[in-house]
């Protein structure tokens, strides 16, 4: 089974963290929206479907394939659709794809870049 | 010398008779490149097309399916659609594995549930006190439609009583509608407030058994079939105690917005979809948040370009590729195409790039041929 997964780094960190999507098998980009929050970009996203392993390393629960990773993670806004590791009887609403995107975007305060008048 | 002067011998738009196939329009050395949802073996889970993609993985790459070898990659995992396949008439069944009841999708309560081939399976109570349940794990209508209709087809072994009913929230909080069936007597045995129910006999003593309506709190609930205990629900007290030989057998779950039943669609997961007596073309469904499909063009060129989805068809003409550029397929459009074209065209089940000009036959021909192959009507603007 898979998980939606949105991932968002801020725009520092972009770098870093396609270098670890890279070293992890996911190719050379993976944090491709750009974020903002006024007229400049803050953060840049990713969407993406990923197993329950990668749940576990990016909460904590198992250890990271390399210790390296960490600062990325610790960098990481993430939300999971479904949460595997939920607990209790009222799970949110599964998304996915865009809808998913713009749920954690709202969430958190952010727009994609440029922002719409 | 004759010289000819009628440029129509030259511009006239290919034989589109039977038989049209895309690969027509490239059989004078037209440059460019198509892809239908006929041709799922052109569709790779790598980079390097070393694995097919299955139905619910993801696309990395698609070869050209005209002479051209103009093939679609895309290097990074996240960036990479999934492709599926469903009804050209559309998915109705929301529930997954449904032919796979011993999937983790599916929890079980108190139960278990053992493979007896054929998509059919075997669900047991264990032994001792509590609710024994198979039920979805994830709330499957968001929206709380009031037609939603739950069925599933069940045979006696050896305990003649299953329960349907919701699930999800604080099972003690808000009403649960329900209702119960006697699988020796053929006989809706309970059904809680406004609640429909049926019982169709099938061949071998299996059951369709279904329940539409209930309160509103169900309808967004998880579905479950419920081995039931001395009328337990009946009574409001879902726990009974089992000796661990009670068990029924289930197949063909369906959880769909309906009146009524309708005949049940296959889910492998959820973009694996087919139904018997109907054709299920393959898609490939963007996200429309990062996925893209590029297509490198070391000469570059320009192009009419076409995508089909299952919502509709579109045609961008004269798309300008610089060399060593790509036409991309996504996030949200194609490469100069209108904002939100990917979400107006739905799951896409085809596309095509010439470089000249399609005449309108051409159009035609293609919209009819991916019509065929689950594509919609040709858009004439994006809304």
């Amino acid at each position: 089974m898979t998980y939606s997964a949105v991932l968002i780094v801020p725009a520092a960190t972009k770098s870093a963290a396609d270098a670890v999507g890279a070293a992890m098998g996911w190719g050379p980009v993976s944090y491709t929206i750009p974020l903002g929050d006024s007229d400049a970009v803050t953060h840049y996203a990713a969407r993406a479907d990923v197993s329950e392993q990668f749940v576990r390393w990016v909460k904590g629960l198992d250890p990271l394939p390399d210790p390296a990773f960490q600062p990325v993670i610790n960098a990481l806004i993430v939300d999971f659709s479904p949460d595997p590791t939920h607990e209790g009887d009222d799970p949110p609403p599964v998304l996915w794809g865009r809808a998913h995107l713009d749920a954690v975007l709202v969430a958190q305060g952010l727009a994609a870049f440029p922002l719409q008048s | 010398m004759k010289i000819v002067t009628d440029l129509s011998v030259t511009s006239r738009p290919l034989s589109v008779g039977a038989g049209f196939s895309p690969r027509n329009l490239f059989a004078t050395g037209t440059s460019g490149f198509y892809w239908s949802a006929a041709q799922l073996a052109a569709v790779f889970a790598d980079s390097a097309a070393a694995t097919p993609a299955l139905l619910g993985q993801s696309v990395a790459r698609v070869n050209d399916q005209s002479p051209n070898g103009l093939d679609t990659v895309q290097a990074s995992a996240g960036l990479r659609p999934l492709l599926g396949r469903v009804p050209v008439a559309g998915r109705r069944n929301m529930l997954q594995y449904t032919e796979a009841l011993d999937n983790a999708w599916w929890e079980k309560i108190g139960t278990t549930i053992s493979d007896l081939g054929n998509g059919e399976f075997e669900l047991t109570a264990n032994a001792g006190e509590g609710s024994k349940r198979l039920q979805a794990s994830e709330p499957t209508f968001p929206d709380d439609p009031e037609d939603a209709c739950w069925s599933v087809e069940v045979q006696y072994v050896n305990w003649p009583r299953v329960t349907l009913l919701g699930v999800g929230g604080s099972p003690s909080s808000g009403n649960q509608s329900g209702a119960t069936f006697n699988l020796e007597t053929g006989e809706v045995v309970y059904e809680s407030s406004g609640v429909v129910t049926t019982m169709t006999l099938l061949p071998d003593g299996w059951y369709r058994i279904s329940m539409q309506g209930g309160d509103n709190d169900f309808r967004r609930r998880r579905r479950l079939i419920m081995l039931d205990g001395n009328f337990a629900f009946a009574s409001g007290n879902q726990n009974w105690t089992a000796d661990g030989t009670e068990k029924v057998r289930v197949r063909r779950p369906q959880f769909e917005r309906a009146e009524a039943p309708t005949p049940y669609q296959r889910v492998g997961n959820a973009l694996d979809v087919t139904e018997d007596g109907f054709p299920s073309p393959a898609f490939i469904r963007f996200d429309l948040s990062d996925d893209v499909l590029p297509t490198a063009f070391p000469d570059g060129g320009t192009f009419d370009v076409m995508l089909f989805g299952r919502q509709g068809s579109w045609i961008e003409r004269g798309v300008t590729i610089a060399p060593a550029g790509s036409l991309d397929i996504g996030p949200t459009t194609i490469t100069d195409g209108p904002a939100g074209l990917l979400a107006a065209l739905g799951d896409i089940v085809g596309w095509t790039a010439v470089d000249r000009t399609l005449s309108g036959a051409e159009v035609s021909r293609l919209v009819k041929y991916h019509k065929a192959r689950g594509a919609g009507d040709l858009l004439e603007s994006i809304e």
